[in-house]
C-alpha cells in the first residue's frame, strides 16, 4: 500500500494528561515523530501487531501500512497504530493515548 | 506450503489472498502475511512467569491483574528472590521441573494486545500494555525450548542447573 505524503508540519498529541506539539517530517511515522521529540510514547515491536502505540486519532487522516492490532471494532472507533501511521491529509491532526 | 482448513478448504500456498480473506472472515480482521525476526506470538513451545511478576505489574497498574491473562504454561513462585521480574535475568540457562523435564530459557516474552483483555469479560484494558512497553520494554515472561520431556505436577519444584 502506498502511503501519502504528509502535509503537516506538526501535530497534537496527548500523553499523561501533557498535551504536546510535535513535528513531523515527511516520511516519518507519529510515533517516530513523537520519539524524536523525546516524548515517551508507548511502543515495543513497531512493527503494527503488539498494540502498544495502539491511540485515537481524535481529528486529522492517516494512513497505515498494517493494522495488525486493531479489530475491526478498534478502527471504526478511530483507533491507529502510532508506529505506522503518517498523515495523508493537511487536516490538524490530534492523537490522543489518553483514551 | 499447501494448507486444510477445518471446514475441509483446500489452499495450496499460504499467500493465496482466497485464505486470507477466509481468515479475515474468521477472524473479523484485516490480515495479511508477514515475515519477522521477531518472536512469534504463539511459535514457542512453553512459556513461563512469575506471580511475582504479575503481582508487581499490578501493583504498578493500579490493580489486581488476572494470571490468566499472561496464557503461560507455568505460573511460578521464585522463592528467596528480590528481583520480582527474576525469570528476565534466565535468559540462556536451564531449568529442571520436577523430577524429569528440562528447559532452556530462550528468550523474553514480548508481549501484545493479548494481556489487555479481561479473561471473563474480554473488556479492554490497552493502559497495561502501555505500562509494560514503557517500563519494562514490553516483555513479561519468557519463552523456554524442552530439552528433555518429563511430566510434571502443580506445585513441583523448580532448579536452575
Amino acid at each position: 500500500m502506498s502511503i501519502n505524503k504528509p502535509f503537516i508540519e506538526r501535530f497534537r498529541l496527548t500523553l499523561d494528561g501533557e498535551d504536546y506539539t510535535v513535528p513531523i517530517d515527511r516520511d516519518e511515522t507519529l510515533l517516530q515523530a513523537a520519539l524524536n521529540a523525546s516524548i515517551d510514547a508507548p511502543h515495543t515491536c513497531t512493527e503494527g501487531h503488539c498494540g502498544s502505540c495502539m491511540s485515537l486519532l481524535r481529528s486529522g487522516e492517516v494512513a497505515m501500512e498494517s493494522t495488525c492490532a486493531l479489530s475491526k471494532r478498534h478502527i471504526k472507533k478511530g483507533y491507529v497504530l502510532a508506529c505506522q501511521s503518517q498523515p495523508s491529509s493537511s487536516a490538524p491532526l490530534w492523537l490522543d493515548f489518553d483514551f | 506450503m499447501s494448507i486444510e482448513t477445518p471446514a475441509g478448504v483446500k489452499y495450496k500456498d499460504i499467500v493465496d489472498p482466497e485464505f486470507i480473506k477466509d481468515l479475515e472472515n474468521i477472524t473479523d480482521r484485516q490480515l495479511r502475511v508477514h515475515f519477522t525476526q521477531r518472536g512469534q506470538f504463539d511459535a514457542r513451545p512453553v512459556s513461563l512467569i512469575s506471580l511475582s511478576a504479575i503481582e508487581k505489574l499490578g501493583e504498578e497498574f493500579g490493580e489486581t491483574i488476572d494470571k490468566r491473562r499472561f496464557r503461560a504454561n507455568f505460573y511460578i513462585q521464585w522463592e528467596n528472590q528480590q528481583d520480582p521480574f527474576y525469570e528476565l535475568s534466565l535468559v540462556g540457562k536451564t531449568l529442571t521441573i520436577g523430577n524429569h523435564l528440562e528447559v532452556m530459557i530462550v528468550e523474553r516474552d514480548p508481549r501484545c494486545s493479548m494481556i489487555t483483555l479481561d479473561p471473563d469479560t474480554a473488556e479492554e484494558s490497552p493502559k497495561l500494555l502501555q505500562l509494560l512497553a514503557r517500563k519494562h520494554g514490553g516483555d513479561a515472561g519468557v519463552f523456554a525450548a524442552v530439552l528433555q520431556r518429563g511430566r510434571v505436577n502443580a506445585g513441583d519444584p523448580i532448579y536452575l542447573k
